[in-house]
């Protein structure tokens, strides 16, 4: 198992930003938090991927990007909705399959589509990838400076879909970002059982393109490296691939721990919470004073409100009708 | 009077479609080529070199990357010499872009449009076999979301090409082989032929016959001749299977009360299974005759005896017309040669 990475702060960051990165990862965890409460009171009627340990890869990629720029995203697809700008009210009330939800409540968790801010989503393991490419590929005939970000798993990796645009990306030097969370683990199976190569980034480099692998859970490791990769699609200078290291915490899909079914062992799971994304730089920030306590409440607070509301929205929101849905296919 | 080939008038379409707007372009293994598939993306490479795209043959990726364009404000014309190379990629049509729309809850379109030619084999002996010479159209028309169209005469060629780009849903537009080469009076200017209309081409009380795609020749041989014997046929041109204009041939079927479809596809779960299936429904009692002309439920074998056996010809339709009306069959074998046109195949395939 890879070691903790060190926090290093490039010169580029300020502190105001450090402590975005924060903000927006709590966020995200806190809505989980409040999200699994929901999936523990079988409220919610759709299958729902928690992201919980691999918020950092989520908001690593989304503070580098900009509302034009497009995200493809996976069946995991909260953290990096949330992380792209997705309106949260709007989520909450699609996972509950309501009316107002981001699409109409008729997708429900894994189809977290908001074409307004150009995040995208495919529930087909490594079926976003190429649409990615697609976007990347717009972008470039309409001379447009963005850049497309393509989600995926480790699992993804297995699939043809992946190599067949790497060529296709490589070949054209599209505008694009690779963004592989490998967490090691394919639904149940770990990646020792599915992979004859671990480290999954080396099938970049056999078409050529850079390829970095990276720990997902450090915050400023994955900023910088979108970062870096971002500036080289908006120069024209083709697309990367990244591999975040990371782990995630609970079962497959649903609320639980996988230990606790004798999936996964426990050992194996803290030992990765303990390697928490958010709670480290959280340590980190007040070590380092660039954040202390009250600051954080104060966020907490703020962000209970807007979760607060998001509920009150999805509650609002009737059911869709059958009868709605034909003059849309 | 202006005669142009099938293939021409997809030629002409493409390029004018690319001339009155940006965001239209053609992407395809081979769509570069000096043959320009069949001939039909020469005009547009020839003006537009930035916007036509030879691909890699990676079918499924492609395809998703036609969505992804299509997503950012393009309108793809992606194109597969073969139909065939389609289940490769039957992922991204099934799964994402039939999908698309419908996953955004109706926000976002999804105009793409993919040409996929078919009959590369049909009765010439050209034993293109089981991999080269599949009419697969009734498993797009199964998905929703996605619309199926298979123009017969070179007018609609065109004319439906330019209707398949501008409308903002996926369409599956399959071309037959042997109609590439015919010629047919097609306006210069730009126009549309709205899909999810049939044609009628000949007006007749006995019998309706359905045709598909390339089945329209035989039609037309067999109408011709079925009138020597007396019967009065009417002659519908589907070319558009899905939607499919069920109100014109409901209507055709109320008269004649007989109804014969013929596809260019299997016999089982193919688009007159589901043709007569639907009359069935709606005109239950009513009937006195139906009539599926398909392929067997068999791959395509190769071979120049073999296939003449295989495919369905002009005589077949003539033969079921007989049927209806207790009247003995012929076997003439005139018909049974078949009734394919002039196909230049000094073309490299």
């Amino acid at each position: 198992m890879i070691q903790m990475s060190k926090f290093k702060k490039s010169a580029d960051l300020d502190n105001v930003k450090m402590v975005d990165f924060y903000r927006q990862m709590l966020y995200i965890r806190m809505v989980s938090v409040a999200l699994r409460q929901s999936a523990l009171k079988m409220e919610l009627k759709c299958p729902v991927h928690f992201s919980f340990g691999q918020e950092a890869t989520a908001v690593g990629v989304g503070m580098n990007l900009k509302k034009k720029d497009a995200i493809v995203i996976t069946h995991r697809s909260h953290a990096p909705y949330l992380a792209k700008g997705g309106d949260l009210k709007k989520m909450i009330a699609e996972i509950y399959n309501k009316k107002d939800g981001t699409s109409g409540g008729i997708g429900g968790s894994m189809h977290l589509n908001s074409p307004e801010k150009n995040i995208f989503c495919s529930a087909i393991v490594s079926g976003g990838i190429s649409i990615a490419a697609g976007l990347a590929l717009s972008f470039r005939m309409k001379r447009k400076n963005n850049v497309a970000v393509a989600f995926f798993g480790d699992g993804a990796v297995e699939e043809g879909g992946l190599s067949e645009t790497l060529n296709f990306a490589a070949l054209k030097k599209l505008p694009m970002v690779f963004f592989c969370e490998n967490n090691m683990y394919a639904v149940n199976s770990h990646i020792s059982e599915t992979k004859a190569v671990h480290e999954v980034s080396r099938i970049a480099r056999a078409y050529d393109l850079p390829a970095i692998r990276i720990d997902g859970n450090n915050i400023l490791e994955v900023y910088k490296a979108v970062k870096t990769a971002v500036n080289r699609a908006r120069n024209s200078r083709g697309s990367t691939f990244i591999e975040a290291t990371t782990y995630r915490w609970l079962e497959h899909v649903g609320p639980r721990f996988d230990h606790i079914s004798g999936l996964r062992p426990e050992k194996e799971v803290r030992k990765w919470i303990s390697r928490c994304p958010l709670k480290s730089y959280e340590k980190y920030l007040l070590k380092k004073t660039i954040i202390n306590n009250k600051e954080i409440s104060k966020f907490k607070v703020n962000i209970e409100r807007r979760i607060k509301a998001a509920w009150e929205y999805m509650d609002r929101s009737p059911y869709p009708k059958l009868k709605q849905l034909e003059k849309i296919i | 009077m202006r005669l142009i080939s099938y293939a021409e008038a997809i030629n002409e379409a493409t390029f004018q479609l690319m001339d009155k707007n940006p965001s239209v372009f053609v992407m395809g293994l081979g769509v570069t080529d000096k043959s320009g598939v069949f001939g039909t993306t020469l005009k547009a490479r020839a003006k537009f070199p930035d916007r036509v795209i030879g691909l890699p043959i990676a079918e499924n990726a492609m395809t998703g990357i036609a969505l992804g364009a299509a997503a950012g404000g393009m309108r793809p014309i992606f194109t597969h010499q073969r139909m065939d190379f389609l289940p490769m990629a039957m992922d991204q049509i099934i799964n994402h872009l039939a999908k698309w729309k419908f996953s955004m809850g109706g926000k976002g379109s999804a105009p793409v449009v993919i040409r996929a030619i078919i009959g590369q084999g049909v009765g010439g002996g050209w034993g293109q076999a089981c991999q080269h010479a599949q009419s697969l159209q009734a498993i797009f028309a199964h998905i929703p979301g996605l619309q199926v169209v298979m123009p017969y005469t070179a007018f609609d060629a065109k004319g439906m090409l330019i209707a398949s780009v501008c409308n903002d849903a996926p369409v599956i537009f399959i071309e037959h082989r042997h109609l590439h080469g015919l010629k047919g009076d097609v306006p210069r200017k730009m126009y549309e032929v709205q899909l999810g209309k049939a044609a009628k081409l000949r007006t007749g009380k006995d019998v309706t016959i359905v045709g598909l795609s390339a089945m329209n020749i035989k039609i037309k041989i067999a109408v011709d001749e079925l009138s020597k014997y007396g019967f009065d046929a009417e002659w519908i041109d589907l070319r558009s299977l899905k939607p499919w204009d069920e109100k014109m041939i409901l209507k055709s079927v109320r008269k004649t009360k007989r109804l014969i479809v013929a596809d260019t596809g299997h016999k089982s779960f193919g688009a007159g299974s589901e043709i007569i299936a639907t009359l069935a429904e709606k005109l239950a009692g009513k009937l006195k005759g139906v009539k599926r002309i398909s392929l067997p439920d068999m791959p395509v074998p190769a071979g120049p005896t073999i296939e003449k056996e295989y495919y369905p010809c002009a005589n077949d339709i003539i033969n079921a017309v007989f049927e209806m009306y207790g009247k003995k069959p012929v076997s003439n074998r005139e018909y049974m040669k078949d009734s394919e046109p002039e196909v230049d195949f000094k073309e490299a395939f």
